[in-house]
């Protein structure tokens, strides 16, 4: 799958086992990590008592022009680590009592992942697996990942093709891929519901982040979470953007979401019946 | 020569002229440097570093053509026209370096507010630099040349009266500068003033042609003069239509000048961008809404009964609003720096404005917040820092021991200060962690109990002398809420509540655990090393290794340091004796530009540190620096002249210098400590400081030139090579000092650095000169 990388839809070709850098720019064949430890910033099912125990892999396939965590993701900053290392960072991560392993961008080192939990798993890991993704993944790739991964937790970004190619270097496939990868993991996971003990340990979450100017396109993301999956599904509708590295060169987006904005689209998620929304969601209505 | 001599007839009666060229020489240097300087730290978002890079390039341009010209000027048929073309090409060039730093961004596609990296910074800025400062050394050679020729006393004079006229016109050009940017001057108005006085310069020219009494280079001049006078008449609409082309596609719909910034207002969808120096500071009027409720509430519910309030900076944008939410506030002091900026916001956000500085509890004070703390009175409860890192030594000036100091004696008991620090769960460097535990010790030191409140973008620190906050929990703080009935104003959603996970504070304990950090102080500013070196690590790792080599052997680095100088000094020694040259000379001048810069530097770090704001004294403190230096220059030429002991007065200077160097640390802790009484008086002594750091390195200048004059050199090679060497002293210092020497050495570390190198220098030339012959 890395001979030519086939990781994710872009099916970029590259031939990272011999070194080549893909797409998404990741080392070829190297694993390269920015940090791991118990984070307590996640949705709060996650973190509990203990934490997150969260493996932050450096680049990214879709190389969002507002990203965030562009030090990271573009300019992949970070240490170069073995699978053997990987493997006992998720030991690690156990001991000190985290409620789950959460990879965060995992996609394009997939591979590495699955050797490191081999390993981790002959060695004892037992708590839950958390796929944190942008969601755009190929669905072959997701089938490969029943009955591994027990927490998927992918953003839906777009509902329209030609903003995620304006948004993210081109991958006019989002809209449709994520959806197909996202019901494919429903179908691995079911709907994730908070236990009694306030920890979660299966089911789908998904996020939604709402920018500037594409109210529409989040509504016709929830109305599509409303048709195609439960009404109960997990859904974290977030307000945290704000013009990030190169977002000042899209006008349309270089702004903060407003109030209003954001209660068009929680309201329009209510009555859409999706009754499973995040606390802070519902904290902010 | 004398051929030359004889084409240059005209010069003969024109004394005056040929002063006036040189003084309007170093005004439009100086003019132009500081336009420069302020528009590149602009386009890179600078500070230190950037400074540092941006001033050694322009001295290292600077030198090249100096040393260039210097070899040429002597063989120029017309020195006069020469003299012309090249001022009018000086001109031609800060008019489009100017212009080219407005548009570099948008033509090569960087987004506003999109960091580059160091590479960038020093590629781009020595490209944009370097027409405009190789054109300016050039023409000191040059002018060399023209004194010379316009008067009848010696050669040895003549460099002088050079270096003496440059000087003051580099003082009358930071006097300008200083009270253009005072009055609010768009930048164009550099431009039109050097444009204008290089057209000034020409029509006042002298006549090469017997027949005719105008000057020769009238047209040129004319021309010029009209283009500066155009500009200074267009000023503003042209500075509005740069402003378009730098924020293209944006509708920049107001704009402001201030002496601490030049402000743009942007519209974006409905929302406005309030953008410093062409970076965007602020949102509005939408706040940012999470981050503003965790800064405000959190303290706020930390503390059982907050009455007494400040906020030094920041607080606009909605967490002044946040924090007058809870009722029990009686009086609340905002400190805001900049009245540009306050119109700005007023006028784009009127609704939260008028909440935030309408309010009758709030008391908005403007001015430095360092030197407002200090008027404030006793008993604040609560105090918020707005500053968010120290990158620059500006900022730093909120995160030392004496600033910490000064906040303690200002908290009534129980009272609580509050500061953020950028952090980044995700990317935790070494050299971050280093900066958070270099502030955390600092804190430590002098408030006690410092509780630590981690998140994902930064991380808050509330720190007491007196309050242990390490039990205060989520519960507490939600009762404290339903106790002040804000339940419905705050809904004390997630993400504030996860600030007091306990889970963070075991987090933070075991990933911002470093090795020993020493603390942070305004005269050795270790913070903006760190908080530098951190943006190295993620932009230049590089070089952020490097600095963290320097870091971790700094006397190791001294060592080679003084070991590849040494070695330096005594091959040029060597080389100087068989060959007979004059380098120990060189290397005299060129560490005299070092020492000068280094001089210049402490007492503008220093004033930084004490009094802030340097950026609108620094004109007035360069002026008093080039009077200095101007008026040793004048003494010693003269002095030069007529001295049979010139081998002496050398020595001299040089051991001058360095008794001075060692006593400057005295000097500059005094004028911070006067600060804090009377900052009058601080800006006085820093004044007479830099004045006597002219003195003291401005004196060498035209003895070293009169011991290579009358040994047989000629004046405007001697002029070239000696301002060669002045400006590569000079750029080293600027290059090392602010980001490497300062920060690591501190004030005093670095004097003593400077003293070890003065002092080879000494006697390196002692022993050279023992073996010259006197001259005659």
């Amino acid at each position: 799958m890395m001979s030519r990388c086939r990781l994710c839809p872009r099916v970029c070709g590259a031939r990272r086992l011999e070194g080549e850098r893909g797409f998404c720019r990741s080392p070829g064949a190297r694993l390269v990590i920015s940090a791991f430890h118990p984070h307590f910033g996640e949705e709060r099912p996650l973190v509990g008592r203990h934490g997150s125990g969260t493996i932050f892999f450096t680049h990214c396939n879709l190389r969002c022009v507002f990203c965030q965590n562009w030090e990271i993701s573009h300019l992949g900053r970070g240490s170069e680590c073995s699978i053997e290392e990987l493997a006992t960072m998720m030991i690690e991560l156990q001991r000190r009592g985290c409620h789950n392993i959460n990879l965060v961008s995992p996609t394009h080192y997939a591979a590495h992942i699955l050797k490191a939990l081999d390993l981790a798993a002959s060695r004892g890991l037992r708590i839950p697996l958390v796929y944190n993704t942008c969601g755009w993944e190929r669905i072959e790739n997701i089938r490969l990942l029943d009955g591994i991964v027990d927490i998927y937790l992918p953003d839906i970004k777009y509902a329209d093709s030609r903003t995620a190619i304006r948004y993210s270097a081109g991958a006019a496939s989002y809209p449709e891929t994520t959806r197909a990868a996202v019901l494919e993991m429903h179908r691995q996971v079911g709907v994730a519901h908070t236990p009694s003990d306030g920890i979660m340990r299966r089911g789908l979450m998904i996020r939604h982040l709402v920018m500037p100017n594409l109210v529409d396109e989040s509504i016709q993301i929830l109305t599509w979470i409303a048709e195609n999956l439960p009404k109960d599904t997990y859904v974290n509708i977030m307000a945290q953007y704000h013009p990030c590295y190169k977002a000042f060169r899209y006008p349309e987006i270089a702004r903060r979401v407003s109030a209003d904005e954001y209660r068009r689209v929680v309201l329009r998620a209510t009555e859409l019946g999706l009754t499973n929304l995040d606390s802070r969601v519902t904290a902010r209505l | 020569m004398h051929v030359v001599h004889n084409r240059h007839r005209c010069l003969a009666d024109r004394q005056p002229w040929a002063r006036a060229a040189t003084l309007a020489l170093g005004a439009c240097g100086v003019i132009g440097q500081v336009l420069l300087w302020r528009e590149l730290l602009a386009l890179y978002q600078g500070n230190e570093l950037t400074t540092g890079i941006i001033l050694a390039n322009w001295l290292l341009a600077e030198a090249a053509g100096a040393a260039i010209f210097g070899r040429r000027a002597n063989r120029h048929a017309d020195i006069v026209r020469l003299f012309a073309g090249i001022s009018l090409a000086y001109a031609s060039a800060v008019l489009c370096c100017w212009i080219a730093t407005r548009l570099l961004r948008p033509a090569l596609g960087i987004a506003i507010g999109q960091p580059v990296g160091t590479t960038f910074v020093l590629v781009t800025s020595l490209g944009l630099l370097a027409p405009a400062s190789f054109l300016h050394g050039a023409l000191f050679p040059i002018a060399g040349r023209l004194c010379a020729m316009s008067r009848r006393g010696s050669e040895t004079e003549s460099v002088a009266a050079l270096y003496v006229w440059e000087s003051f016109g580099t003082l009358l050009g930071a006097l300008s500068t200083k009270l253009a940017l005072a009055a609010g001057s768009p930048p164009v108005a550099f431009v039109a003033a050097i444009w204008g006085l290089t057209g000034g310069v020409l029509i006042t020219g002298p006549s090469t042609s017997p027949q005719v009494r105008r000057s020769t280079l009238l047209p040129q001049g004319l021309v010029a003069l009209g283009l500066g006078l155009l500009l200074a008449a267009t000023a503003k609409p042209l500075h509005r239509w740069l402003l378009h082309g730098q924020f293209h596609p944006y509708p920049v719909l107001d704009d402001a000048i201030s002496p601490l910034a030049n402000w743009a207002v942007l519209s974006s969808g409905g929302q406005y961008v309030l953008a410093a120096d062409g970076q965007p500071v602020l949102l509005c009027p939408e706040p940012d809404r999470l981050g503003v409720q965790t800064l405000a509430h959190l303290p706020m519910l930390a503390h059982p009964a907050p009455r007494r309030l400040a906020v030094l900076s920041g607080g606009l944008g909605g967490l002044l609003e946040e924090i007058l939410k809870h009722p029990c506030i009686e009086r609340l002091d905002y400190v805001e720096s900049d009245p540009a900026f306050l119109r700005l916001y007023r006028k784009f956000s009127p609704e939260i404005a008028r909440r935030e500085l309408d309010d009758p509890r709030v008391r908005l004070l403007i001015g430095d917040g360092r030197r407002r703390l200090r008027q404030l009175e006793d008993g604040v409860d609560i105090l918020w820092i707005g500053v968010d890192e120290p990158t620059t030594l500006q900022r730093n000036r909120y995160f030392t021991v004496e600033f910490f100091h000064d906040v303690r004696r200002r908290l009534a008991p129980g009272g609580l200060l509050v500061l953020a620090l950028p952090a980044h769960p995700a990317l935790a460097t070494p050299e971050q962690r280093r900066l958070h535990a270099c502030v955390a010790d600092s804190l430590r030191r002098v408030l006690t109990h410092v509780r630590v409140l981690p998140g994902d973008d930064r991380i808050l620190y509330l720190a007491s002398a007196d309050r242990d906050l390490s039990g205060w929990t989520a519960e507490e703080a939600q009762q404290r809420l339903h106790e002040r009935g804000l339940q419905a104003e705050v809904p004390l959603i997630w993400p504030l509540v996860q600030r007091l996970h306990p889970g963070w504070t075991e987090w933070f304990q075991r990933e911002y655990q470093v090795e020993s950090v020493a603390p942070n102080h305004d005269l050795h500013p270790r913070a903006t090393f760190h908080a530098l070196a951190d943006r190295q690590a993620v932009h230049e790792p590089r070089l952020a290794a490097a600095l963290d080599a320097f870091r971790q052997h700094p006397r190791w680095t001294g060592v080679v340091a003084g070991v590849v100088l040494v070695s330096a000094v005594v091959a040029a020694t060597l080389r100087a004796r068989r060959r007979r040259r004059r380098a120990p000379l060189l290397i005299q001048v060129a560490t005299t530009g070092m020492a000068g810069m280094m001089w210049d530097l402490l007492v503008i770090v220093t004033f930084q540190s004490s009094v802030g704001h340097v950026q609108t004294w620094i004109g007035l403190l360069m002026a008093t620096y080039m009077l200095g230096a101007a008026i040793a220059a004048a003494y010693m030429g003269a002095w030069s002249a007529r001295t049979r002991s010139l081998r002496l007065t050398l020595w001299l200077c040089e051991a001058l210098l360095i008794v001075a160097v060692v006593a400057l640390p005295a000097g500059l802790s005094a004028a911070a400590q006067l600060a804090s009484s009377v900052p009058a008086g601080a800006i006085a002594l820093f004044l007479v400081l830099n004045f006597l750091g002219g003195v003291f390195t401005g004196a060498l200048f035209p003895c070293a030139g009169a011991w290579r004059v009358v040994h047989g050199e000629q004046l405007e090679r001697a002029a070239g090579v000696l301002q060669a060497a002045d400006l590569a002293g000079g750029w080293t210092a600027g290059l090392l000092g602010p980001v490497l020497v300062l920060p690591l050495a501190g004030v005093a570390g670095t004097c003593s650095l400077v003293a070890v190198v003065k002092f080879l220098s000494l006697l390196q030339v002692g022993y050279m000169l023992l073996r010259e012959p006197a001259p005659g």
